[in-house]
């Protein structure tokens, strides 16, 4: 941190910065987003955010979980906009289902495939606290920092998203 | 059974477990992949990006800039409040007395001079100047109603 204060050593300071937590970050932004293209594009508001504002950064919180934050309000962002133009939920999972298979940075088969697609069902925040806990096994304390919620808000929303996506997976299971 | 047990469990305990296992088994390996060599030049991407300076007007453009601000308030004005055309009348001062005062007859000048003396002769209120006013407020009145 101590790098990133002065400006002659920022650009190295934030380079160790992105060495330590880009890809962690990544696999974050890309279950939320599912393509390498979108990931990609939140990827790099994330860490320009970062940059900008890491003086803002009071050391308050743990620098991932304020660095979780800022990537995972960028993916919400960047959801509703596509979202928004994509007008219907219906319309966002089957324009995800023919994505994904198009993706060639895809490599799932079809148990994977139909488990994103349940994913995608979720509503945004509540697929942010889906992917933190199950995927990054975060505990609830460090998604509360993220996603500055209470903890039993939190716990709540985990249960009804694992149920929302076992009642979609048995549903389309054939 | 439960007699002898004093071990209690979360509510729903077993439903979530069952979910948790269901969800261990739907996804073992990232079915994710990334382009080579992504990771490594991620960081030079955003650093060109986040210390690209913004366009900084040189001092030429500045006077174009200025230049094209004042004609467009130019432009903005006149077409706003464009000038008298020939069909547009001012009107004079003589005008305005041909319109508005030649209509007035000799009579209502002079009851009117007379009041405005009336009031302007002395601080205090005459009989007279009391009567005017009360002759007039009924006349107010009775246009009122």
């Amino acid at each position: 941190m101590t790098l990133l204060d002065l400006p002659t050593t920022k650009e190295k300071g934030f380079r160790l910065l992105m060495n330590t937590y880009q890809e962690r970050v990544y696999w974050h932004v890309r279950r939320m987003t599912h393509i390498h293209e979108d990931a990609d594009d939140v990827m790099q508001n994330t860490f320009i955010k970062v940059f900008k504002n890491i003086d803002k950064y009071k050391g308050e919180s743990k620098l991932y979980t304020w660095i979780y934050r800022i990537a995972t309000n960028e993916c919400i962002t960047f959801l509703n906009k596509k979202k928004k133009r994509q007008h219907q939920q219906y319309e966002s999972e089957i324009d995800m289902l023919s994505q994904l298979k198009a993706d060639p940075y895809w490599d799932g088969d079809e148990a994977q495939l139909m488990l994103q697609m349940a994913i995608e069902t979720l509503p945004e925040k509540q697929k942010a606290v889906f992917c933190l806990k199950y995927y990054d096994n975060l505990k609830y304390k460090e998604i509360s920092e993220i996603l500055e919620t209470s903890e039993g808000a939190l716990k709540a929303s985990y249960h009804h998203a694992v149920k929302k996506i076992e009642d979609y997976v048995k549903a389309h299971a054939s | 059974m439960n007699d002898k047990n004093p071990y209690k469990l979360p509510e729903d305990y077993f439903e979530s477990m069952q979910r948790e296992v269901f969800l261990k088994t739907q996804s073992e390996e990232r079915p994710f992949a990334v382009p080579e060599g992504y990771f490594e030049s991620m960081q030079d991407r955003v650093l060109k990006k986040a210390q690209a300076r913004p366009k900084i007007l040189t001092l030429v453009s500045k006077y174009w800039a200025v230049a094209a601000c004042m004609i467009i308030l130019l432009v903005a004005t006149i077409w706003i409040n464009p000038a008298p055309s020939s069909d547009t009348y001012v009107l004079t001062e003589e005008d305005i007395f041909d319109l508005y005062v030649e209509d007035l007859n000799f009579e209502t000048i002079v009851s009117y001079t007379e009041a405005a003396d009336l009031y302007t002769l002395d601080d205090e209120y005459t009989d007279e100047s009391i009567e005017y006013i009360f002759d007039t407020e009924d006349e107010y009145t009775l246009y009122e109603e």
